[in-house]
């Protein structure tokens, strides 16, 4: 070992604070090297220096004041606290800043569950229109009259919509039906839009915007729009007059 | 509620044979005795006190933690195990309050806490000229140095090297009360006492000169 690597065990080996082999290894320089040595007897100075770093002398006085003043807090601590006590509490240093603290992680949670949840709502209504659908839907219309007696053919699997073809699974309704004119029964609610369309028989009167024969006298002309929501338990039935009525003179109430 | 200060003698006949009076007023002091709380604190008051002097440099400062270190005490004894040395633990709860009190009093650097001065002016230097007549005055002065010397070191190296060469714990034990390793203490000492003996030499030589 040289002389850098034992002054940097000196400081240890000053306080027996080496292992005992290399505490033999400094032992055996220090006895072929004077500035080691005298490094050496620095630290033992400082070891001795040590001891002197005793407190002043503290009477029994203030021995018994703090006793006294211990017990004192112990009692205090031990009652239940004051109104005052409490709501002082709340302003020490850290429930300031835990206080705030809590209340910022909470507003942000909000937000974040807010902003979750309005990603996760469509805009059903607005959004999801794709189309005017008049009348009976086009593969129904298209279609012959099957003779009496005879059974429908069976759609193919392939040819059902997707979701359709696994009954069991729960899914939204078809947003691009969701949105039908239809004038036959304006106080039937049908569940899903898909069956809105068979209630329209070939013998109704062919629902168009220009012909619509709603209301109780049959002269009222009335546009009827369903409006399926995301929710499909909520569906938005909106009547309107086909035309606006043109105000007369006795309406305006002059 | 205020508990006597009497020195309270402990029958030899209670006392089973493998507890000693110690490890007896602890048992009833977590009992809820405050009797023996009060004499735990009679027998541990000086160095509670000596030691958060060493840590904090004044009085004032030393009373406050050792106060707190009683409270901790008092609140924890009954979790103290005891299979571990009291006075061990006492020490580390008087270390962690120290900290506590550094932090509070210097949040942004602890490394320089001035020591108070016994003497007026707090001078560090050494007279080094001067004969061993005055010993008194120069063992002061050894006090005021190594004092201003420890009062340099970061909190860890201070705790470390005052409970090692000033308290005469170990390196495991030391080690055991910082609640940290036996190689990192060597290490916190070995840079403790190359400090001191810096600082020491640097005003030495400084009082020299002038």
């Amino acid at each position: 070992m040289n002389c850098t690597q034992i002054e940097e065990l000196l400081p240890l080996y000053a306080g027996h604070d080496l292992a005992k082999s290399r505490e033999q290894l400094v032992t055996t320089h220090l006895q072929s090297c004077p500035a080691c040595s005298f490094a050496a007897a620095g630290y033992r100075d400082v070891r001795e220096l040590m001891q002197d770093f005793v407190p002043p002398g503290f009477g029994d006085e203030v021995y018994a004041e703090i006793r006294k003043n211990v017990w004192q807090r112990i009692e205090k601590g031990s009652r239940p606290r004051s109104f005052f006590e409490s709501m002082a509490v709340w302003f020490q240093p850290r429930l300031a800043w835990a206080a705030p603290a809590a209340l910022l992680i909470i507003v942000s949670l909000a937000g974040l569950y807010f902003i979750i949840t309005e990603f996760n709502v469509r805009p059903a209504i607005l959004v999801s229109i794709p189309k005017w659908e008049v009348g009976p839907p086009r593969d129904m219309r298209d279609s012959v009259p099957l003779p009496a007696g005879e059974a429908p053919p069976k759609q193919r699997q392939a040819d059902m919509p997707k979701r359709q073809q696994k009954p069991d699974r729960m899914v939204a309704p078809d947003r691009g039906n969701s949105l039908v004119a239809t004038g036959a029964q304006p106080s039937r609610l049908p569940i899903r839009a898909s069956e809105t369309l068979p209630l329209q028989s070939p013998e109704s009167p062919i629902i168009g915007t220009d012909n619509v024969d709603f209301g109780a006298g049959g002269t009222e002309k009335t546009l009827r729009m369903e409006i399926q929501t995301k929710d499909p338990n909520i569906r938005i039935i909106w009547f309107a007059p086909r035309e606006p009525k043109p105000m007369t003179v006795h309406s305006k109430g002059t | 509620m205020m508990a006597l200060a009497i020195e309270m003698t402990l029958p030899e006949d209670v006392l089973p044979e493998h507890k000693s009076a110690l490890a007896y007023l602890i048992e009833r002091a977590a009992a809820g005795d405050n009797t023996a709380f009060e004499q735990i604190m009679i027998h541990s008051q000086q160095r509670v006190m000596a030691m958060s002097w060493r840590m904090l440099g004044n009085e004032a400062d030393a009373r406050d933690a050792s106060q707190e270190v009683f409270l901790r005490i008092y609140k924890y004894l009954k979790r103290y195990d005891p299979n571990q040395d009291f006075f061990a633990w006492v020490y580390r709860i008087t270390v962690n309050v120290c900290r506590d009190a550094l932090k509070k009093r210097r949040r942004h650097d602890n490394r320089i806490v001035p020591f108070e001065s016994d003497a007026d002016g707090g001078s560090l230097e050494i007279a080094a000229a001067q004969d061993d007549v005055e010993q008194t005055f120069l063992s002061t002065q050894r006090r005021e140095l190594i004092a201003q010397a420890i009062g340099t070191l970061p909190y860890k190296e201070r705790a470390s090297i005052v409970l090692r060469d000033v308290e005469g714990f170990s390196t495991e034990a030391v080690a055991e009360i910082l609640q940290s390793s036996a190689t990192t203490v060597r290490s916190q000492i070995s840079s403790a006492r190359k400090k001191i003996k810096d600082y020491c030499r640097h005003a030495i030589t400084s009082g020299r000169r002038k």
